[in-house]
């Protein structure tokens, strides 16, 4: 049996940036809209339904959560080599009490995360919302992804928490985690994938990490979007690849904003370094 | 008390109301289906496939259970058993019933269930077929709003002798959006889960239980990139592909019947309805609801008239 690596992080923190690195590193090529060695996506309704054989569509949030630890036992069993999942949920326990990503099939996870000020901006375009929805959303604790309010999503709904308890709950969960800022990642890209590259234990050489590097290059990945789309791109969202830097939350939010994102995520900001310990 | 009742032309005999149905009309002729709730036997063998809400035994016999909804029994094709939850509402074991207790009625009874939502145009039955969530029902209903009458909502059943569709039950699974959209109310209305956002909408109008024959499917592909074109007629060995994907309840059916049966069943429908591709932007706008479905309607008359 083989089992899984998650790339997991709150959304908007560079976790398609890291799967097409993966991509580029593991496939020699990268079209941004067939991912061929990336792994897919933790919470993929039709994945569910197939695999299950039960149709989603009949079942209540809460049942379709019990069953998913089902359906990563199901994939593990037949996985000839070990499995790349990208997961915006934080990491928690089903209703029925179960761990939603089982430690026994677990081998790692790479945990991503950013900024939550400029997590804020980017959530506000990515969901075609205001900054202050944004700022309400990151610190609601009932906060679920994909939920149909309206209408069924392909995506089944992934639970969030808070910013700060959805980085809280993968860093203490009882498996091996590499824990990545997407400010380092930007900074030294080089040496952090190569970090991540030696996490996942994959057998590449330094030549290939930079080449891989070079391709996943924010401005690339933006002109890549621009001529073919991008189908992770949300229906409203003018474009998933923005601005791509750190810091652009200076620009951005008001005194207001950033004092509310300061103090309801205070503790995790701290423990980071994204704000002083004073 | 008994309800006499007809699903996919089946007779049905069933201790529990199921108001979704319309009553038997027909002759007196012995019941296909028996519905009744009652403990369920407790199998010493083990069972062959083991799913998060499903088991299947080697002789077919099958048990779904959903906490806190209750436990599902069927078997031969024509027993069904219930033992209901404490405090479960009615309607809930209705959904399942008419979803995947009736999945795997067809298939133990050698039919062919397709994940799809049927609809009459012009005296023929069209398949939308798709995954949970491409619109099958959203176009269905559009498609109705057009004058299209309902044949079957997200289960099509199709008889592998002559490749004709045996109409479901009349009613049809909606999201207020598109209720709002199509004009219509959902007020006083069931859920089709408690909690769901999608309405149970009788269809009885125009409703007819006859079998049909099915002159194309169409399988939604809901796509954020493009090209969003006409719908593209596949090859026939695509068509054998993607119908066999579009089996329901296909991993528990592939159990109850042969390989080669359900490849002769998909064959059988594919040689009567050319089978489509249906590109759909995903998050395309409802008021582009009705062009879509004009779209569909004016290829299935573009067939007809080319013979």
């Amino acid at each position: 049996m083989n089992g899984f690596y998650w790339i997991a992080s709150y959304p908007k923190s560079g976790n398609t940036w890291v799967r097409l690195f993966l991509e580029a590193l593991l496939a020699g090529t990268l079209d941004i809209n067939r991912l061929k060695r990336a792994g897919g996506h933790a919470a993929v309704r039709a994945e569910f339904d197939r695999l299950l054989d039960i149709p989603s569509s009949d079942l209540t949030d809460d049942e379709i959560t019990n069953a998913r630890p089902c359906l990563y036992q199901i994939e593990a069993n037949a996985a000839t080599r070990p499995m790349f999942r990208k997961a915006h949920d934080a990491w928690h326990l089903t209703p029925a009490g179960k761990p939603l990503f089982p430690p026994e099939l677990t081998l790692g996870a790479v945990y991503l995360v950013r900024d939550p000020r400029d997590v804020t901006v980017s959530l506000a375009h990515h969901l075609a919302q205001d900054i202050d929805q944004a700022i309400t959303r990151m610190n609601d604790p009932t906060a679920v992804m994909e939920h149909a309010k309206l209408r069924m999503q392909s995506q089944l709904p992934q639970r969030l928490l808070t910013w700060q308890q959805h980085v809280q709950s993968w860093l203490n969960a009882p498996i091996p985690v590499l824990l990545v800022k997407y400010e380092d990642l930007l900074a030294d890209p080089i040496t952090r994938f190569s970090e991540i590259a030696d996490f996942l234990k994959l057998t590449v050489t330094p030549e290939q990490i930079a080449a891989a590097v070079q391709t996943v290059q924010f401005d690339r990945l933006h002109d890549l979007e621009a001529i073919n789309g991008f189908a992770e791109k949300p229906p409203n969202a003018k474009q998933f690849f923005r601005r791509g830097i750190a810091g652009g939350w200076q620009d951005t939010l008001s005194t207001a904003q950033i004092e509310q994102i300061e103090t309801h995520h205070a503790e995790m900001m701290r423990e980071l370094g994204y704000l002083s310990l004073g | 008390m008994n309800h006499d009742l007809i699903l996919c032309g089946w007779r049905v005999c069933s201790t529990l109301p199921l108001p979704e149905l319309m009553p038997w009309m027909g002759d007196d002729r012995p019941v296909d289906i028996d519905i009744r709730v009652a403990d369920i036997p407790a199998p010493t063998d083990v069972p062959i496939l083991v799913l998060p809400h499903s088991r299947l035994w080697r002789n077919g016999d099958f048990l779904l259970e959903l906490d806190g909804v209750g436990r599902f029994w069927v078997a031969q094709g024509r027993q069904v058993l219930v033992e209901p939850a404490p405090d479960c509402p009615e309607a809930e074991l209705r959904a399942f019933i008419l979803g995947s207790v009736l999945g795997v009625l067809c298939h133990q009874r050698g039919y062919l269930p397709i994940h799809a939502s049927a609809v009459r145009i012009d005296e023929v039955a069209v398949l939308i077929a798709g995954i949970s969530g491409a619109g099958k029902s959203t176009l269905a209903a559009a498609l109705g709003a057009r004058g299209h009458a309902l044949l079957s909502d997200d289960v099509a059943a199709i008889d592998p002798k002559n490749g004709q569709l045996l109409p479901a039950y009349p009613q049809r699974k909606l999201t207020p959006d598109v209720l709002n959209v199509l004009q219509m109310s959902h007020e006083g209305l069931l859920t089709h889960r408690v909690g769901q956002v999608k309405f149970r909408v009788p269809a009885f109008a125009d409703f007819s239980t006859a079998p049909i024959a099915p002159a194309a499917v169409f399988v939604l592909n809901v796509s954020p990139i493009g090209p969003f074109g006409a719908p593209e007629r596949l090859s026939s060995a695509k068509s054998m592909a993607l119908l066999d994907n579009m089996i329901y309840r296909r991993a528990v059916g592939q159990h109850i019947q042969p390989k080669p049966v359900l490849f002769s069943s998909i064959a059988k429908l594919a040689q009567l309805a050319p089978v489509y591709t249906l590109p759909r932007r995903k998050g395309a706008p409802l008021s582009e609801l009705d062009t879509f479905a004009a779209q569909v309607e004016a290829c299935v008359r573009g067939l007809k008239s080319h013979g």
